[in-house]
């Protein structure tokens, strides 16, 4: 008979005890925390130290616990995202929901845990009406429940022993549809809240590790793909339950004083070994980075007048290691604004601490150590810390992504200066997907999220070699871009005709980033209705971060195109489909492949209704190159002509400064002497062509002066320098007389 | 496996050349403990390649270091031997700058043609050494935006509390940006 | 039909049984009443027949007999290699043409992104170590066809149904890739189009295709389809599927060949056997090659079901303590515990493969001690250099048994090697002791806790990850360092019994021995069960689930005559792979018969299914309500073959005869010295109990019993612990 049914039967209801109430343990947390500097005053790991090997067994076994759950919780699941991908997570914490061990999955989700129970706690949840073991509470609000978007959803459920709550086990997902008005998995177009689709403020939902009935009605009225909804939060509550139940092993096994004092050392030990880890990687100092994403609400007027512009947000971050670790502010980014990019402080982490665990935490137990060593000044009024309780954050990923990388990179700096080259490489972030909804021809209707290109990115490349393609994620530590035949049959009427990398597609340097995906989908048949929108963490006329690494070019922003209204029959029958978005363009130019509208999209595009024939093409996952471009081997300029990997000869002749020709077979092959002519001319075309700091600086001040920029720049800046950290860096760079802003006079 | 690791300046030649192979690398990116001796290490290997004998104190990117000067001072010198200047103020300033406007200007580096920042919203800039032309920096930011201050190391503090070597000039404010100073002497009319 | 598939007869009742590993091969010769003998030889992956023909005589020579007379009276020969595995490793495989779906070119460069294969969680978590693995074959041999057939919704039939033909195959194309794939010197062609698995008729027309240019142009390559090979859901799991069977089965099938030919030399009648990764035995003509990929470790799991049939225990849990790893697997109601996708070599395959958790921590395992005073044990092993007490210049688990007075430093291999006490006590000293401030045996005491504990919480989540009872398991322990460490790894839980043989050390070759002749078939299926579904439609599917059925069983008959089995002596194990609508994952769910007619043995089938799903699943991850689905049949076609039988004994008194008393020594245990009784395992006999403290040596393995527990042997002297 299964465990899991076994703990059930033995769950006793819980008395009213005088234990202390969450209230006071959170604040006991922060108050221990705040005064010693240590995680919960433990300034002796006193545990550890008497019987180490106790103590790594206790933790073994809690580890063990979470670990077991996504592997086998994961199947329940309906949505690839969450059983092939990265896209879940499995967790367990301590009374004040700081972290002690996390399952494979998208792990920095757990930087929320803390929010919601500080929540819950703040307004008595344990007090009025109590909180018994195994109570189910779902949460997928960004203010209260710090969640990145709603489309995260997590299940909290309590672990309580003698009236007291102990811990919680925490199972977090991916929906692949959540109820918005645009359909899918984020709400794109969303101006606040209320246009994020199910959004909820930590509520419970369930007693006893069982969800109770009402709760199956908000996933069937609530959202569009209830079946798979329904089973995604079954795979939640799978997971939680074996956690719960393992924690109930550990307390009869090794007692609850242990267990009390076990949990905090293992995070005080974890923050420890993360600041050695700090110190002996980096090298002090101030790290800059900043990066950009537009967004394209303009046309909304008829509707929601106030959130009818433009903007162009700016993503701007320090990192400066310290004695507790390194802080990282992002003073200077923009404000909160009527669009879905808003973050909260809880989501802004979940982003941060990726790169954070990826370069400084994989060597030690992965706990809520992170949220220490990483201090972060989140500026209020800020994206990241709105002064206004209804933002939407139903597309948060779409810029926190490049916070990470900035980051990210900053450490990658770091290495290089350190001398540990062998783990220094460009960081971007450049995801995508795309969602929508749709009604068959029998009337089934249906709603989706194909989440394959936020499976798996291009690596940028390293200081000592190109980046490898669709190698990593950025936001989960097990890339997987999951089958075409999968997600296929979730959308009925979408078939692949390609899905591919896309050559050409990265950033270039001396080594070159690891080239991106493209995807062809083809409409078929689609019945009544299908329309699909695409979010994006790079679809955004920008590259994924502002800065290149040392010399080379940041990699390039993701897009899509579609082709309505073709002539795809002729090129089935020439059997010539398009296979990536350069062939279609190709395809277009060439006139072979006709096209009554073909689309270009470097932002998110609205609603797309598609019709038989038409073609969905995507490009996301690029990367960014390390180095000079002029200083890159020709030799491995030739391999990526003839691999295909860099097939425009005109475009990489100018780029790297090599000259070849091509061979009876069509294989290129290297002009030395050439190339050395090319690399020297274009050195001195370089000087010829640029001016010096000073005389640019000059030029530019006058526009600066003169604010000859466009709209959503000038709004940029009004909103950036109503920071004084980024106000003073402004007036300082260009000299501006004092009385200058960019504020709407 | 627990001690700390002897790693060859062969190899730590090899990751600066680019010819390392995979089992090294991995080998490197495994290491339980990293050998604390790799910065020293490092830019004594960095130094026997460079053509000056100033010595590297930090190297800031592929062909850029910092450097204390035969006059004493910290500056930011190039490969090819070109000073930047006081390390304090940011290098790309001395730098020569190439901006890309237009989707033309772009597009020759930036492939396919939708890969493109958007003119008017962003911009690409190009940082040159003023001698040998080394591309040292890209920017792809708005239009009016400062130039980035992309390091700005402390190296008193790296020297003395992370490698336990403090350097002979030590002094307070060698860990502060300087570059207002510049921009002011600009503001002023005064140029380069 | 040819005899080798007859019962053992009286005058063959010897099996043979090879682990040919990297470094050596062991030939085990299994006689009549279980016991068995060793023969040893280096493995010479150049000259495999040399290695068979030198392990088996040496085995042969233990009991005074030749290598003809063995295989005279063998009635079955079972041979398990990794040569497959060291080709994939190596990269020396064949030259690999590939075709693929237009648009699918990158799928062997992508490989769906998968790069931490393999790797622990802290190592997924340092993402500079995400690798892609070298491909199997060169990109520039990967050609695109124009075709495409819809999959089916998994909604339901809201849509094209499954197999939907959406682009015809362009036959030029098909032409034009072959030509090019023969002009670039392929020695094999590998067909993978998109959703072949619900319709293989496109593979199946470019592999014609293909097969009519090869014919033109005077060639007899190997024309493979996926749709053959691994015919489930996953295009990139097919893949790799198809490429290993491309790129390693064939080349393999050759030198297998090439040993069974020296086994026939010798006199042997029957036909050479392999193991699938699944379990099973098939011999060396079976299609799908690759499957044997992995059989070393499964023949372990076998000799337990065997076991577990002969001696009415359902539910086992195995545990393989080895040189380098602690292996554990499931048998559930006398099945093994398959999973369905492999990863192999840093490959993600669309392979069965019989569930297998293991952890570094074997007999020859490195401790050590990091900067932080954390101990840790592996991943690196001293392999059969044993340790610092032989030759090897690290600390090892070993070591510290030697320290500790478990293992007998005079009677390692029957006292053959002589290990070195005072080096193992200095090493221990000097890497453990001194960095963590503890005496010697304090250190020793501690770091076989941490070994034992991490074993046991391995049996403990293999168990529980599955939502299993450990009461309702029996611990099989077995490999050379398991009975030594037993105590150690079962300690606090409880499982309904405990227990391992004498020949424990080499019971994984016992298994292969007993391994049934067996092949596994499945088929896509893409059937919805509705609740509201009236009988006349549940009676339409249950007569779809049984000519599915019926399909596999004549591909059953057909493949096994061909492999020389008798069809009339197959018979069949049933299943079907089920889920709630709307669910990813199916769940295998085995079924008492194959009777499918009515909605009566449809509803059995769903009860099946829920029984299966809640053993693993809370009560609040049932989704009823949705319906149900099927995805897949399967089927077990099994053939007779031979198998070792387990001897009775007639029990003696519990008190062992004195000769089996060989004295007794000072062991260091439960952190004080303790005086164990040392008793020789050839001379207890069935009814003897040994009570602990007490050892029971053997030249192959040590077997600890600590104080207050005893061991006990049954009447087949298997030993019970308590």
């Amino acid at each position: 008979m299964a465990v899991v049914n076994e703990r059930k039967q033995v769950i006793p209801a819980q008395p009213v005890s005088t234990a202390p109430t969450l209230r006071q343990q959170v604040s006991e947390r922060d108050r221990l925390t705040q005064e010693t500097g240590h995680y919960y005053g433990i300034t002796e790991l006193s545990l550890r130290d008497a019987d180490p090997i106790k103590y790594e067994r206790f933790y073994n076994k809690l580890h063990a616990a979470v670990l077991a759950a996504r592997e086998s919780a994961r199947f329940v699941a309906a949505s690839p995202g969450s059983r092939e991908m990265g896209e879940c997570l499995w967790g367990i914490t301590t009374p004040e929901g700081d972290t002690l061990a996390v399952s494979m999955g998208f792990l920095s989700h757990t930087a929320i845990f803390p929010v919601a129970i500080r929540y819950m706690a703040d307004n008595d949840y344990d007090v009025n009406d109590g909180i018994e073991d195994g109570d189910v509470y779902a949460v997928s609000d960004g203010k209260t429940g710090g969640v990145p978007h709603p489309g995260d959803f997590y299940s909290f459920t309590s672990i309580c022993h003698d009236g007291e709550v102990l811990g919680w086990a925490v199972g977090i997902n991916h929906l692949m549809e959540n109820g918005a008005p645009v359909a899918g998995s984020w709400a794109t177009f969303s101006v606040d809240t209320f246009m994020d689709g199910l959004v909820c403020p930590p509520m419970r939902t369930g007693r006893k590790l069982r969800q109770e009935s009402w709760w199956k009605a908000i996933w069937e009225r609530r959202t569009r793909a209830s079946t798979m909804n329904i089973l995604d939060d079954k795979m939640r509550l799978a997971g939680c339950a074996m956690i719960n139940n393992a924690a109930h092993e550990l307390l009869a096994e090794f007692g609850a004083a242990y267990y009390k004092r076990a949990i905090r050392e293992v995070i005080e030990e974890s923050r420890r070994m993360i600041v050695d880890n700090m110190r002996a990687l980096m090298v002090p100092g101030t790290y800059n980075g900043c990066a950009f994403r537009l967004v394209k609400y303009e046309g909304l007027q008829n509707v929601w007048s106030h959130a009818n512009k433009n903007t162009l947000i700016h993503v701007r971050a320090s990192v400066e290691p310290n004695e507790k670790g390194l802080m990282l502010d992002t003073e200077g980014s923009s404000r909160w604004g009527y669009h879905s990019y808003n973050a909260t402080p809880g989501g802004a982490d979940a982003a941060v601490f990726l790169g954070m665990i990826n370069s400084f935490a994989h060597n030690t137990k992965v706990t809520a150590g992170i949220e220490l060593a990483v201090q972060r000044h989140y500026a209020l009024g800020s994206i990241y810390n709105p002064d206004y309780e209804f933002t939407s954050n139903a597309n948060l990923w779409a810029q926190t992504v490049a916070l990470n990388s900035i980051g990210f990179n900053a450490v990658s700096r770091a290495t290089f200066a350190r001398g540990y080259m062998e783990e220094a490489f460009t960081v971007d972030g450049n995801w995508g997907a795309f969602q929508g909804a749709g009604t068959t021809a029998d009337g089934t209707s249906y709603g989706f999220t194909n989440f394959e290109w936020l499976g798996g990115t291009g690596r940028g490349a390293w200081c000592y070699k190109d980046g490898e393609p669709l190698v990593w994620a950025a936001w989960s530590q097990i890339a997987t871009i999951g089958d075409a035949e999968e997600f296929e049959a979730c959308v009925p009427p979408l078939f692949y005709l390609g899905r591919k990398l896309l050559p050409g597609y990265f950033g270039y340097g001396k080594y070159r980033g690891g080239p991106g995906n493209s995807a062809v989908h083809w409409c078929v048949e689609p019945g009544k209705h299908v329309a699909l929108t695409r979010p994006n963490g790079g679809l955004s006329c920008t590259t994924s971060v502002g800065l290149g690494m040392s010399g080379a070019y940041p990699g390039p922003g993701s897009f899509m195109i579609s082709a309505r209204g073709t002539n795809l029959p002729e090129l089935i029958a020439e059997g010539e489909t398009p296979r990536d978005a350069r062939e279609l363009m190709a395809q277009v130019d060439s006139g072979q492949l006709k096209v009554e509208s073909l689309e270009i999209w470097k932002t998110d595009c609205p609603e797309l209704a598609l019709h038989d024939h038409d073609l969905f093409v995507d490009a996301a996952g690029s990367s960014g190159g390390w180095g000079d471009p002029l200083d890159r081997n020709p030799a491995l300029v030739i391999q990526d002509l003839n691999d295909g990997v860099a097939p425009d000869y005109a475009f990489v002749s100018n780029m790297h400064g090599v000259v070849a020709t091509q061979n009876a077979t069509g294989d290129w092959v290297l002009d030395a002497a050439a190339t050395t002519a090319k690399r020297a001319a274009l050195r001195k075309a370089r000087l010829d062509d640029s001016l010096p700091a000073a005389d640019w600086w000059q030029q530019e001040r006058a526009k600066v002066l003169a604010k000859d920029v466009v709209p959503e720049v000038h709004e940029m800046y009004s909103q950036s320098l109503s920071f004084a950290k980024f106000d003073g860096e402004f007036r300082r760079f260009w000299q501006v007389p004092a009385d200058f802003s960019f504020s709407k006079e | 496996m627990a001690g700390e690791a002897q790693i060859s300046k062969e190899l730590i030649g090899q990751l600066i050349e680019g010819t390392i192979d995979d089992d090294n690398t991995n080998r490197l990116q495994r290491l339980p403990r990293k050998d604390q001796d790799r910065f020293l290490n490092y830019v004594a290997v960095l130094q026997s390649r460079v053509s000056w004998t100033d010595q590297i104190l930090l190297r800031l990117g592929d062909r850029l270091y910092v450097v204390r000067n035969a006059a004493g001072q910290r500056t930011v010198k190039c490969d090819c031997g070109h000073e930047f200047g006081d390390y304090r103020q940011n290098w790309k300033l001395g730098c020569k700058v190439r901006v890309r406007r237009t989707l033309a200007e772009m597009r020759e580096v930036y492939d396919p043609a939708p890969a493109c920042p958007e003119p008017g919203w962003q911009e690409v800039r190009e940082f040159f050494c003023p001698t040998c032309a080394a591309q040292h920096s890209v920017e792809v930011v708005a239009p009016g935006y400062p130039v980035v201050f992309e390091m700005l190391p402390d190296l008193d503090k790296f020297y003395r509390d992370y490698l336990g070597q403090p350097l002979p000039d030590e002094s307070p404010d060698w860990y502060a940006d300087r570059t207002e100073a510049l921009t002011q002497r600009w503001a002023a009319g005064a140029t380069g | 039909m040819s005899d080798s598939h007859a019962t053992a007869t009286d005058d063959r009742q010897f099996i043979l049984a090879f682990d040919a590993g990297g470094t050596m091969t062991d030939a085990i010769l299994v006689k009549p009443d279980g016991s068995f003998t060793v023969g040893k030889s280096i493995s010479r992956r150049e000259d495999e027949p040399r290695s068979y023909r030198e392990s088996v005589t040496d085995a042969a020579n233990n009991l005074g007999l030749t290598a003809e007379e063995v295989h005279a009276r063998c009635g079955a020969d079972i041979y398990c290699g990794t040569g497959m595995l060291n080709t994939v490793l190596t990269g020396n495989g064949r030259k690999v043409g590939l075709m693929v779906t237009r648009g699918f070119e990158d799928i062997t460069v992508m490989e769906g992104g998968l790069s931490y294969l393999g790797q622990s969680q802290n190592e997924t978590l340092h993402q500079q170590l995400h690798r892609h693995t070298r491909p199997l074959v060169d990109p520039k041999n990967v050609f695109g066809v124009s075709e495409r057939l819809g999959g089916g919704c998994y909604q339901g039939n809201i849509h094209l149904p499954p197999g939907a033909e959406l682009i015809p195959v362009n036959e030029k194309q098909v032409v034009k890739a072959v030509n090019a794939m023969i002009d670039r010197g392929c020695e094999v062609i590998g067909i993978l189009f998109l959703f072949s698995f619900v319709d293989a008729r496109h593979e199946h027309q470019a592999k014609a295709i293909a097969e009519r240019v090869l014919k033109e142009r005077g060639l007899s390559l190997p024309v493979v389809c996926s749709a053959d090979v691994a015919p489930v859901s996953k295009e990139n799991n097919r893949l790799k599927s198809l490429l290993f069977q491309c790129f390693a089965a064939e080349l393999v099938r050759d030198s297998l060949m090439s040993v069974e030919t020296q086994a026939k030399a010798f006199g042997y009648q029957g036909r050479l056997l392999t193991l699938l990764s699944y379990g099973g035995a098939v011999n060396m003509e079976y299609e799908r090659l690759y499957e044997t990929m992995i059989s070393g470790p499964i023949g372990g799991l076998i000799g337990a079901q065997f076991i577990g049939e002969k001696l009415g225990i359902p539910n086992i849990v195995t545990a393989d303590m080895g040189g380098t790893s602690f292996d554990v697997g499931l048998i559930v109601e006398n099945r093994l515990a398959i999973t369905k996708s492999a990863d192999i070599a840093g490959h993600r395959l669309a392979l069965q493969m019989v569930e297998l958790d293991s952890v570094g921590s074997g007999a020859g395992s490195v401790v050590w001690v990091d900067e932080y005073k954390r101990l840790h044990v592996g991943p690196d092993s001293a392999g059969a250099k044993v340790g610092v007490c032989l030759n090897f210049d690290r600390l090892t688990v070993t070591d510290i048994n030697v320290v500790m007075g478990y293992v007998d430093p005079d009677y390692f291999l029957g006292g053959q090697v002589k290990l070195d006490r005072d080096k193992a006590m200095a090493a221990l000293e000097e890497a453990v002791a001194k960095p963590l401030g503890l005496s010697v045996y304090e250190a020793g005491a501690g770091v076989l806790d941490i070994v034992n504990t991490q074993m046991n919480d391995l049996l403990r989540t293999m168990v529980a990850a599955k939502g299993y009872d450990t009461h309702d398991f029996t611990l099989l322990y077995y490999g050379g360092a398991g009975p030594v460490h037993m105590y150690g790894y079962a300690e606090g839980i409880e499982f309904a019994d405990v227990i391992t043989m004498p020949w424990a050390a080499g019971f994984s070759a016992f298994g292969a021995a007993c391994a049934e002749y067996m092949h596994r078939y499945s088929r896509g299926l893409r059937t919805l069960i509705p609740n509201n579904m009236n009988d006349a439609d549940r009676t339409a599917i249950a007569e779809q689930i049984r000519s599915a059925w019926a399909g596999l069983e004549a591909d059953a008959r057909a493949e096994m005559k061909n492999e020389g089995v008798d069809p009339d002596k197959v018979t069949f194990r049933y299943g079907v792979a089920a889920r709630y609508i709307g669910q990813l994952e199916s769940f295998d769910t085995a079924l008492e018969n194959g009777e499918m007619n009515s909605p009566a043995d449809l509803q059995r089938l769903i009860d099946a299914f829920e029984v299966m799903y809640t053993k693993v699943y809370p009560d609040g991850a049932r989704f009823p309500d949705a319906g149900y689905s099927l995805t897949a049949v399967h089927l077990e076609a099994i053939a007779p073959k031979p198998q070792p039988v387990l001897a009775e004994y007639p029990l003696s008194p519990e008190e062992p005869d004195a000769e089996a008393y060989v004295g007794s020594r000072e062991v260091y245990h439960a952190n004080q010295w303790t005086t164990f009784k040392v008793y020789e395992m050839a001379g207890l006999k069935a009814g003897n109990v040994v009570q602990g403290p007490a050892i029971i040596r053997d030249p192959m393995t040590t077997v600890v019993v600590p104080p207050k527990r005893t061991m006990s042997f049954d009447k087949y002297r298997i030993l019970h612990y308590k």
